[in-house]
């Protein structure tokens, strides 16, 4: 019996575990996807909820890193007729975040406003925006709260219908 | 928002380009499109150039978009394996092996949201593997050539109903200028090959052509006309499609410049 347990293990080198080889075999036909950072997997989340009021989310985040005093902005195309809503998160929780709209010539355009209450992980932050004109317009992401100055891990998607 | 914030705000290659459904979305409600008869058999070209394999891919993207707005599950599935194939040829297919099966899946259930967006996903995914691998300058090509065949479709269907909001969609000089900038700043082994060059040419022309929208109909309609045919040539250069006329839109007024097929002398 002694011999036998100290052998196992040569065995199963040998021979190979069928269970675990098994579940070897099927991770091999699967893809491999990237791991989501956790601002990412917080903003799909978020966005999971536009799915269901039938938005289609782009399959692309921006992940970016945002200076308090200092907002990003990303340049987007949209549509007129089309309803838009993008959507940020951050794993940092307490973050005021905001997302505001502007026009090609750089002035605020005034849209639909979601902010977390602080009922959720993270901290979130969504705008919607039916444009009047087809064109350029930016995205720009700030944090409201000036008071730290920690750099945080952001990522933002659009969702359209 | 200041002039320097607009100048240092990002262009992503992946959300700053409208995807060929969000344009065909924007293009339902004002036009009512007939997405059956804008459909073309998708068939990948026979090539070994790689520039030609990566344009090849946005054509067949933007195609399955079509397919997916004509609900035409059989055209998807085609179109899914095509784009599997030049994955393959460009050698950046090892992401993409449970995609095929979901766009089979999603066809047979004629679930055309799921199939749009595992399209989009389909064509991110080989975009994040040739920049994986380094390739950034096929992403430019395969985003190029993905507004290109847009841009053919969304003419024709401008062109067949002029209505305002319709060619708001079309008009975006700034998009134009952008893609045309980042085909400007391919390498020249690159830019030198005689597509490519094409392709970079006749975004150039089609800026200019943008710019000059809005005077009057007539004339607006005479450059939708140009922009039409030089994006419909181009497309079926890419795609190796050789003789016959672009795709059939009616054309009461002759085109007045001298931009065709994306050929200039």
């Amino acid at each position: 019996m002694r011999t036998i347990c100290s052998l196992l293990p040569l065995i199963v080198i040998l021979f190979g575990c069928p269970s675990l080889k098994a579940v070897d075999e099927e991770n091999k036909s699967l893809p491999l996807a990237p791991i989501p950072s956790e601002a990412k997997r917080l903003v799909l989340e978020t966005a999971s909820a536009f799915t269901d009021d039938g938005f289609k989310v782009r399959d692309a985040d921006w992940s970016f890193t945002l200076d308090q005093a200092k907002p990003q902005f990303l340049r987007v195309t949209l549509f007129a007729g089309l309803h838009y809503w993008f959507a940020v998160a951050s794993a940092g929780s307490g973050v005021n975040l905001k997302i505001v709209l502007y026009d090609r010539q750089g002035h605020s355009v005034k849209g639909e406003a979601w902010q977390d209450a602080g009922t959720h992980e993270g901290s979130r932050a969504a705008t919607g925006l039916i444009p009047k004109q087809s064109g350029e317009y930016f995205v720009g992401v700030e944090s409201l709260d000036h008071s730290t100055d920690v750099n945080l891990d952001c990522s933002l998607v659009m969702a359209y219908k | 928002m200041t002039e320097s914030q607009k100048k240092g705000a990002l262009f992503s290659d992946d959300l700053s380009i409208p995807s060929a459904g969000e344009v065909f979305a924007a293009l339902n409600a004002p036009c009512h499109p007939n997405w059956v008869t804008l459909l073309t058999p998708a068939t990948a070209p026979v090539t070994t150039d790689r520039a030609q394999l990566a344009l090849a891919v946005g054509v067949l993207a933007a195609n399955g978009y079509i397919a997916v707005e004509a609900q035409d599950g059989q055209q998807v599935k085609n179109i899914g394996r095509e784009m599997m194939s030049l994955a393959k040829a460009l050698g950046v297919s090892e992401n993409l092996m449970g995609r095929g099966s979901s766009l089979i899946e999603f066809a047979e259930d004629n679930a055309w949201d799921s199939l749009a967006a595992e399209l989009e996903a389909t064509e991110n995914e080989i975009k994040t593997t040739m920049r994986d691998q380094k390739d950034r300058n096929l992403i430019v090509l395969t985003s190029a050539a993905a507004w290109l065949r847009g841009t053919e479709v969304a003419t024709q269907i401008v062109l067949i109903d002029p209505n305002p909001q319709g060619i708001s969609v079309i008009r975006q000089p700034e998009l134009a200028r952008h893609l045309a900038m980042q085909l400007d700043g391919l390498p020249p082994r690159m830019k030198n090959k005689p597509l490519v060059a094409k392709v970079q040419q006749t975004f150039s022309e089609m800026v200019t052509i943008l710019d000059s929208m809005g005077a009057t109909p007539e004339s607006d309609r005479s450059k939708l006309l140009q922009i039409h045919d030089a994006a419909a040539g181009l497309v079926k250069e890419i795609m190796n499609v050789s003789g016959g006329t672009p795709s059939p839109v009616p054309s009461p007024v002759p085109a007045a410049a001298t931009m065709q097929g994306g050929t200039k002398p």
